[in-house]
């Protein structure tokens, strides 16, 4: 018996290393974290925007890393800066497929960088979630639009505009794909209603220039101005607005590209009446955003506000993170498959991946600009609006071509290039 | 029995637990963890299955809400509709509703609509124009001219259905709800009619819902109890909208508020949440399911099955492991058990078969069943027995030998350790035995010398006189070696024996001082003596020390000429250093007081290698010494060896050319208790004094020792009978009545003392006095006979000088000697005169009791032996006699008086005692006579 413990020991000692190795295995595959790029200007004109993007992506990793991670492993961002170049967008989404091997992309915020990496995702065969409302007009397989389409935001507007405001519009916008084609959509729509457009001018990014259009508008008299400026180019805007004597009870202004962040930065007094259309604004009443709005303080500071984009990057995270434990994985071939018919109780309430588009269901709000920075809701859709990113009243072919036209003219680019 | 019982389980319980531990109990985790995890499969399985039913509906509804969108797209896109629309409008335009113009363009169009709605499955088709009046509803064509704009009809479904896809220019699908008409639920779906991008109406249509019920309620694969429940959302409850299987009439009736049971899962799926699960339903039954959230409809449903029903496969399989693995258990443990029994049955057997062996019965062999090691085991056993078996015989029959021998040995030890004690009683009985050979012929030399001396001194032949001294000198010196050899030799044979009585310490001093005075002189020495004025008294044997210091004394008289030779007496507490190394001495306590008697001389001294020899028997300090200076060499051991009984020792310093010290140190206290002190010599008062009866009889069996004593006693007028031995010395005192008996102690066959025990005890011969005479001390009981002391013939004057000093009375100086030799009567005489003691010398015992009769003496000085009538019976009659019982007497013997061992004493007397008790208690009463003498006594 004796002499047989050692070979007992032997064999335990095999059995137990055997087990550990195992167990340590499991344990360091489970512990491999799934890295996931997050993609935004961090530096240029958009970092203002988009920075907040950022953090309220990083926000909804945090948490699912703190609930015990995905599949038991930590997700790991990988932040690269797109510093407001389309061009750099595309580098570093490359870069992140190839080198960082990452299991998704969440990034994005202008038109022109989305159409610019859309190739790259599509070429990869790789998966970009974008969230930000944009003109509609796309849908890659490759991409998963958590921001509105033009439906779900524009549409809704312009109706809403038609109904409470008046019938007289002006369209003013700056000069890239989204205001060009959402204008486009708008005068169909107005068009179709009988509707009467006074105006329509176009400012090139960043663009402080604005007295002529102020003129124009002046002179026109119109009962809406729809607005798609983007960017700084707003202040200058609003300042010239006011300074021109046209304020937001006769002549009331729905933005379509200013929410929570911007109104930072523009004096209150110059947009306080005015409008903007969003899927999601700070004020929803839910207990959802309300918890959401405390999280993301907590975590960022008092002071901070998020906005629609912000909470549609965050929600997009969750959905990713929905469809990687239905794939049992976060390989981008199973993802792209149980991402469709995801559905979420997100802040601005439930989001549904329509599987043919890939775009969400989302409820649509308008909200009227209140002295504090933040929006007064005036109108709900009160029900998740299917995505339509082409509008019914025109075929496919007949919207790509009209975007082509757009780029071709622009000389191969998404905004006009001025000069 | 028990423990080898608890072991024997110990190995079975072993065996089994090995058993479970090796087979079972990884049988038992696989089956667990199998068990586990095909449950957990199973359970995935079942949940997997729910969500793709969910999933395969929720698509189900949202392709139908898909279709019917694109149905009324393509609707609103077709020109017939378009015109129908124009032509209806132009016609309310020209003649308003229900005008023949109207009703002739609703006929145009109506058998084409009706047509589409009755193959597409529509119940209804609506045409609207822009600004909400209804143009025509192919199912209800009396309800045209009604404005959705208008205040009452705008909230309705179809109103709001109109606006939005109106504006919204989009097709747009409305909830499903109540139908006020049909009471049915009911959906509309409309779609923007455009001319040249313009709005100019609307096309809607109703849509029945069996389609989508008949989707949502599809059972299949979903068992027994499985069913699909799809709610929406009111502000504070979850409606359930479709029929139950459990509850046919539930649809819409039946409301879940939020937050309760499935509510709570229904309410999240219509929230988007979608996910899956156990979960109780509307009856209360656990289901397990999955819930999904339709877009198009905002529905939440959830796919349920009772969990009962899924999981019964895996209730089923938990069951039969339930049942399997109880049944291999038993299975496992029974055989184990078997198999530990197997092995251990054999092991007991073997057992209770090796015990029984142990216990001795070697002929209990073990069955030698099978071929394995416990068979083995058994042979080797049974061989063990047969080997045991083999051994025990032989080894019996060894230890017989054994035993036989060893008696045999044992009995020549007996024999050897008899013949042994034989050789020692030989040497006791050759020590008495010498003492008695050797003294009794010279005895004879001496007491015929001097008898020839007195002829010759009568006769005046001087010439013979010197010749016969110098025999008679020689005969003492012969007869002091003779002692001092005996002496040595009782004293390495261990029989020396101390007597112990209490003297004073001047008595001593003046006794030895007065002995060795002429040798002293001899050499023309000067004897000193510092002593104190008194030095007290000293309870030790008396003669041993006298002894002592006379040899001290005499060797350094010997070894000095024309010096002086001191003795310095010293008392003191304080022991000495060598007090402790005694071997035969008393132990006594550190502060017993202690005696010294240094005598120093001055004469030549003595090596340190002569000192070291000094102390051993036959040794001088140097060969030539003896020669030159004469004396036996036994001295000085002797005297060592008697100091040393007493628990004192000597010591000595010298060297040569300077004299030497020699310091005896002595307990002032010989320690009683270890030596009880013997019967004390005191004066006998009185003998009896028959002057009529002059017959003496002598019981000697040494024919020359009673010719003497005839001779002696027959020259005294006494008429002398011989005995030649106790037998017929007994048969003749009783015979002859005589007036005394002289007794010889060592006598072949009867002794002397079991002849005194005997005369003692015959009432006939108890009042004859006995006079002990041998070579053989026997002091004590002489005393006890009534003898004040012992002196030895020839009588050694010094000695009788001492004694009578010690018995000195103070207020009288009177000395009555009797001594039959007149020589030694006037010496006796002179020296007493000398002394300061009025002495009066008698020749017999008869003219001694005369003389009493006139005055009573101080001490009285008596010769054992003596005509006519002879010291003991004169000593008898002094102790009958009250007036003389109270005079110490002095008894001078012919013989020297060694002393008797104690031992032998006390059994003489006991044989007395046993023998006679008159004899005793005359016995006790005279010793108790003494002692009260002595007490009154100086």
């Amino acid at each position: 018996m004796s002499r047989r413990l050692p070979l007992i020991s032997a064999l335990l000692l095999l059995v137990c290393i055997g087990a550990g190795w195992w167990y340590v295995n499991s344990i360091a595959a489970r512990q491999t974290p799934i890295r996931v790029g997050v993609l935004h200007s961090l530096t240029g004109t958009m970092a203002i925007s988009e920075a907040a993007v950022v953090d309220a992506t990083l926000l909804a990793i945090e948490e699912i890393n703190q609930q015990g991670g995905l599949l038991g492993r930590p997700i790991e961002p990988v932040i690269v800066d797109g510093a407001s170049d389309a061009a750099t967008f595309a580098r570093a989404a490359e870069q992140l497929i190839i080198n960082d091997q990452v299991a998704v992309v969440f990034g994005c915020w202008t038109s022109a960088s989305r159409k610019t990496v859309k190739p790259v995702f599509e070429r990869y065969d790789h998966l970009l979630f974008y969230p930000v409302q944009y003109e509609g007009l796309e849908q890659s397989p490759n991409i998963v639009y958590t921001g509105a389409a033009p439906n779900q935001q524009i549409i809704p507007a312009v109706k809403w505009s038609l109904d409470n405001l008046g019938r007289r519009f002006f369209l003013v916008g700056s000069d890239y794909v989204f205001p060009r084609t959402a204008n486009e959509i708008i005068k169909d729509q107005l068009t179709a209603l009988n509707a009467e457009i006074v105006g329509e001018e176009y400012l090139l990014l960043g663009s402080t220039d604005v007295e002529a259009i102020i003129e124009k508008i002046i002179t026109s008299k119109p009962d809406v101005i729809l607005n798609t400026i983007n960017g700084d180019s707003n202040i200058a805007f609003f300042r010239a607005l006011r300074s021109a004597g046209i304020d937001s009870q006769t002549t009331p202004t729905v933005s379509f590209s200013i929410a929570e962040p911007e109104l930072r930065s523009i004096d209150s007094a110059l947009t306080t009446g005015d409008y903007a259309a969003w899927n999601y604004f700070q004020s929803v009443d839910s207990p959802e955003n309300r918890a959401f709005v405390e999280r993301f303080r907590a975590r960022y500071g008092q002071d901070r506000t998020v906005s629609d984009p912000m909470e549609a990057a965050y929600a997009g995270v969750y959905l990713w993170a929905q469809a990687v434990t239905d794939a049992q994985s976060p390989a981008v071939s199973g993802v792209r498959q149980t991402i469709k018919k995801q559905s979420l109780r997100a802040p601005g309430g439930v989001m549904y991946i329509d599987p043919e588009t890939q775009h969400t269901w989302k409820n649509v709000r308008i909200g009227q600009i209140g002295s504090d920075g933040q929006f007064v809701i005036v109108w709900n859709s009160g029900k998740p609006v299917r995505p339509v990113p082409f509008p019914l009243y025109r075929s496919a072919s007949t919207w790509q071509d009209f975007l082509e036209q757009l780029y071709s003219g622009w000389g191969n680019s998404w905004a006009n290039p001025g000069g | 029995m028990n423990t080898l019982h608890i072991g024997n389980r110990r190995i079975a319980a072993r065996l089994l637990g090995g058993f479970i531990l090796v087979a079972l109990l990884p049988l038992l985790i696989i089956i667990s963890l199998t068990y586990f995890i095909s449950e957990q499969a199973l359970r995935e399985a079942i949940t997997t299955r729910l969500r793709q039913i969910a999933d395969s509906k929720v698509n189900a509804i949202e392709a139908y809400a898909r279709e019917r969108k694109n149905d009324v797209a393509i609707l609103s896109a077709n020109p017939v509709i378009m015109r129908s629309i124009e032509d209806l409008l132009s016609a309310v335009e020209r003649d308003g509703f229900n005008t023949p113009g109207y009703r002739e363009a609703e006929q145009k169009l109506s058998p084409f609509l009706r047509d589409y709605i009755e193959r597409a499955g529509y119940d209804d088709m609506f045409l609207i124009s822009a600004d909400g009046s209804l143009l025509h509803s192919v199912n209800r064509p009396g309800r045209a001219g009604l404005n959705y704009y208008a205040p009452l009809q705008n909230n309705s479904q179809l109103a709001l259905t109109f606006d939005r896809a109106r504006t919204l220019i989009d097709t747009e699908i409305s909830d499903f709800a109540i139908d006020p008409e049909s009471n049915q639920p009911t959906a509309y779906i409309a779609a923007p009619v455009f001319r040249n991008g313009v709005n100019i109406g609307v096309v809607a249509l109703q849509v029945r819902n069996a389609t989508i019920y008949g989707s949502v309620n599809d059972t299949t694969s979903l068992g027994n109890s499985g069913e699909t429940v799809v709610g929406t959302l009111t502000e504070q409850a979850v409606v359930i909208i479709n029929p139950l299987r459990n509850d046919p009439d539930g649809k819409f009736a039946r409301s879940l508020p939020r937050g309760t049971g499935q509510a709570v899962v229904l309410q999240q799926a219509a929230e988007g949440v979608r996910g899956d699960g156990v979960t109780i339903d509307y009856r209360g039954v656990e289901t397990v399911g999955a819930w999904r959230y339709i877009p198009s409809m905002r529905w939440g449903m959830l796919v349920k099955i009772d969990t009962s029903e899924a999981y019964a496969p895996v209730i089923r399989y938990r069951q039969a492991l339930i049942v399997l693995g109880s049944i291999t258990l038993i299975a496992a443990l029974a055989f184990g058990t078997l198999m530990a029994r197997s092995i251990y049955r054999p092991l007991e057997v073997l057992r209770n078969a090796v015990r029984r062996i142990s216990s001795g019965d070697l002929n209990q062999r073990v069955p030698e069943v099978g071929n394995n090691e416990i068979t083995e085991l058994s042979r080797s056993v049974n061989k063990m027995a047969t080997d045991l078996q083999a051994l025990y015989a032989s080894i019996e029959a060894k230890v017989e030998a054994r035993t036989q021998e060893l008696q045999a040995s044992n009995a020549q030890l007996a024999e050897a350790r008899a013949l042994a004690e034989e050789a020692n009683k030989a040497k006791s009985a050759f020590l008495s035995n010498m003492s008695h050979e050797l003294r009794t012929p010279l005895n004879a030399i001496i007491g015929y010398s001097e008898l020839l001396i007195e002829e010759a001194v009568e006769t005046e032949n001087e010439a013979q006189a010197n010749d016969l001294n110098k025999i008679h000198s020689a005969g003492r010196h012969l007869l002091a070696l003779i002692n001092d050899i005996l002496d040595l030799s009782k004293i390495e044979a261990g029989k020396m024996e101390l007597y112990l009585e209490r003297f004073r310490l001047n008595d001593l001093l003046n006794d030895v001082t007065s002995t060795i005075k002429p040798l002293v002189e001899k050499k023309q020495n000067q004897l000193i003596v510092e002593a104190s004025a008194d030095p007290g008294e000293m309870y030790a044997d008396l003669v041993k020390t006298r002894q002592i210091l006379f040899n001290l004394l005499s060797n350094a008289s010997k070894f000095t000429e024309k010096g002086i030779v001191t003795l310095r007496v010293t008392t003191g507490k304080q022991q000495p250093a060598s007090y402790n190394q005694q071997t035969n001495g008393v132990q006594s306590p550190n502060t017993v007081p202690f005696i010294s008697f240094e005598v120093t001389d001055t004469g030549i001294g003595m090596t340190t290698e002569q000192l070291g020899r000094l102390f051993q028997p036959f040794t001088q300090a140097e060969a030539s010494t003896a020669r030159k200076f004469g004396g036996t060499g036994l001295g000085l051991t002797i005297s060592r060896h008697f100091s040393r009984m007493m628990g004192g020792d000597i010591v000595v310093s010298s060297s040569v050319g300077s004299g030497s010290v020699f310091t005896v140190t002595l307990p002032l206290d010989v320690e009683a208790a270890t030596r009880p002190p013997a019967a004390q010599p005191l004066p006998v008062p009185a003998l009896p004094l028959d002057s009529q009866q002059q017959t003496i009889l002598v019981i000697d069996d040494d024919p020359v020792a009673r010719d003497l004593l005839e001779r002696y006693l027959t020259g005294q007028g006494f008429y002398v009978i011989a005995a030649p031995d106790g037998n017929e010395g007994l048969r003749l005192a009783r015979e002859l009545q005589p007036v005394a008996i002289t007794l010889d102690v060592t006598m072949p066959g009867v002794d002397g003392w079991t002849v005194l025990g005997r005369l003692k005890a015959d009432p006939q011969t108890a009042s004859i006095p006995v006079i002990m005479l041998t070579m053989v001390e026997e002091r004590n009981l002489g005393f006890a006979l009534g003898a004040a002391d012992y002196l030895t013939k020839p009588v050694a004057w010094d000695r009788l000088s001492a004694a009578l000093k010690r018995h000195r009375s103070s207020d009288s100086q009177a000395v009555l000697i009797i001594e039959d030799d007149t020589d030694t009567r006037q010496m006796l005489i002179q020296m007493l005169e000398k002394g300061g003691w009025h002495a009066t010398g008698v020749p017999s015992a008869e003219s001694g009791l005369k003389f009493l009769n006139t005055e009573v003496p101080a001490l009285i000085l008596l010769d054992l032996t003596l005509p006519g009538m002879d010291g003991l019976t004169f000593a008898q009659t002094l102790r009958r006699n009250d007036r003389w019982r109270n005079i110490p007497v002095i008894v001078i013997t012919a013989a020297d008086l060694s002393a008797v061992e104690r031992a032998e004493l006390n059994s003489y007397v006991e044989t007395v005692l046993e023998k006679g008790a008159t004899s005793r208690d005359a016995l006790l009463n005279e010793v108790r006579s003494l002692v009260g003498t002595q007490v009154g006594a100086p």
